[in-house]
């Protein structure tokens, strides 16, 4: 029995199966693989509010595929997306459609995607992956952030300002209006506590020594604080850094990872934030 | 105009084809496994003839076999031990995602990148 899972980055959400392994190409990228050769790439812009980039986004984007691609009728397994989606297709013959634009009816972003069939058995697969393809979702409903090994859900004043996927470091990082959140996942946890305390890695990542750290009860998790005097924040303020910062790291033993995040702010933080953040982050079992 | 024309550059392999590639040790380099399982590779330097005369005037012995050693740690020698002139990149990879306990996509970066550092030094080849 095939396994699903969810994936969500930065607007978009799907749902594929878990065996394939995601990667994310950029900010409005997604690349969805098996075994080591993509299968379908999404690429994506929400638009402006109150414009609508149908006919110069799809133009401009037509005019750069028509060198290889030529339009293509909408197979008819592949109808569905016109009950959501405006769509135009692309492929090299009329049988092989391999890249569509969509343009959504409701939120009018734009969407471009391509698929490989080089296997005949992916294509239901991509049919049902693309089915579950959500771009537009209520303005009260927090953001669903999901990749690799874990999942996270923020309010939607968070938007997304940076990423990195090292091996055995995971970082995103997102910004509202005054605070800067940055969530970490490390892993292997046995062979990072080898080398450092949950202390040491915490004060690492929040890059501050300054930090008041307190353990919680089990040892498994710590927690810090920084809050400058005055002199000192306004000294913090000519260097460009927040003043205050909030930090606190987990040790999930049964996932072997470390999960952490670092909260920056002009502002002294309230524990509140950081508290229902972490209850809305966390490793998903395999 | 033949003094005027570029060389063609060799298409670069695609990832998949990489992926394919089967890593070898190259033959001439001592590694022992030390008893923690970490290797240490010792492996001729490649310098030029000009500072290889300069060296051998400092030293008295005529022949002169200038070498490096290289300590990897467990990860790095996890991979070494790996690679036997049979396996493929894509096999090291899945293998040592089991090991690691990193996701697949991390793991491809760091193989890559440390198979890539092992080439440079000359310690391997890909066929």
């Amino acid at each position: 029995m095939l396994k699903f899972r969810q994936v969500g980055w930065n607007g978009i959400r799907l749902t594929v199966p878990s065996a394939w392994e995601t990667h994310i190409g950029g900010h409005n990228h997604l690349i969805f693989e098996a075994d080591f050769s993509p299968l379908l790439e999404i690429r994506w812009k929400k638009s402006a509010k109150g414009k609508n980039p149908k006919s110069r986004s799809i133009e401009k984007q037509i005019k750069r595929t028509t060198t290889t691609l030529r339009e293509v009728n909408l197979p008819s397994e592949w109808s569905f997306l016109e009950e959501k989606y405006y769509t135009t297709c692309f492929g090299k013959s009329e049988l092989a459609f391999s890249t569509g634009i969509c343009v959504c009816r409701e939120c009018q972003s734009l969407l471009i995607f391509q698929l490989s069939h080089k296997e005949k058995n992916s294509a239901p697969l991509l049919r049902k992956c693309l089915q579950s393809l959500s771009c537009h979702h209520s303005t009260d409903e927090p953001e669903f952030w999901s990749l690799q090994d874990f999942q996270l859900t923020l309010p939607p004043a968070y938007s997304l300002i940076d990423y990195s996927f090292t091996p055995g470091l995971t970082r995103i990082s997102f910004r509202t209006r005054r605070t800067v959140l940055h969530i970490g996942k490390l892993g292997p946890a046995d062979a990072r506590l080898k080398g450092q305390t949950l202390e040491e890695i915490l004060r690492s990542l929040a890059g501050t020594p300054d930090l008041k750290v307190q353990f919680g009860e089990n040892k498994k998790s710590c927690a810090g604080y920084q809050a400058p005097t005055i002199g000192k924040q306004i000294a913090l303020r000519f260097k460009r850094d927040k003043p205050f910062v909030r930090a606190e790291i987990h040790h999930d033993s049964t996932n072997n990872r470390l999960l952490a995040i670092v909260l920056e702010s002009l502002r002294p933080i309230p524990p509140e934030i950081c508290q229902s953040i972490w209850n809305n982050y966390e490793i998903i079992q395999a | 105009m033949k003094l005027f024309k570029h060389d063609v550059k060799a298409e670069a392999p695609g990832r998949t084809e990489s992926l394919a590639c089967i890593p070898q040790h190259i033959p001439g380099i001592d590694w022992i496994c030390a008893e923690n399982g970490d290797v240490l590779i010792e492996y001729p330097l490649n310098i030029k003839p000009f500072f290889l005369q300069i060296a051998k005037r400092f030293k008295r012995e005529s022949q002169t076999k200038l070498t490096k050693k290289l300590q990897l740690d467990g990860l790095g020698s996890s991979v070494w031990l790996m690679i036997d002139g049979e396996t493929d990149i894509k096999t090291i990879i899945e293998k040592f995602t089991e090991n690691s306990g990193l996701t697949l996509q991390e793991a491809e970066q760091s193989i890559t990148s440390f198979l890539r550092q092992l080439g440079q030094r000359g310690l391997i080849a890909i066929k």
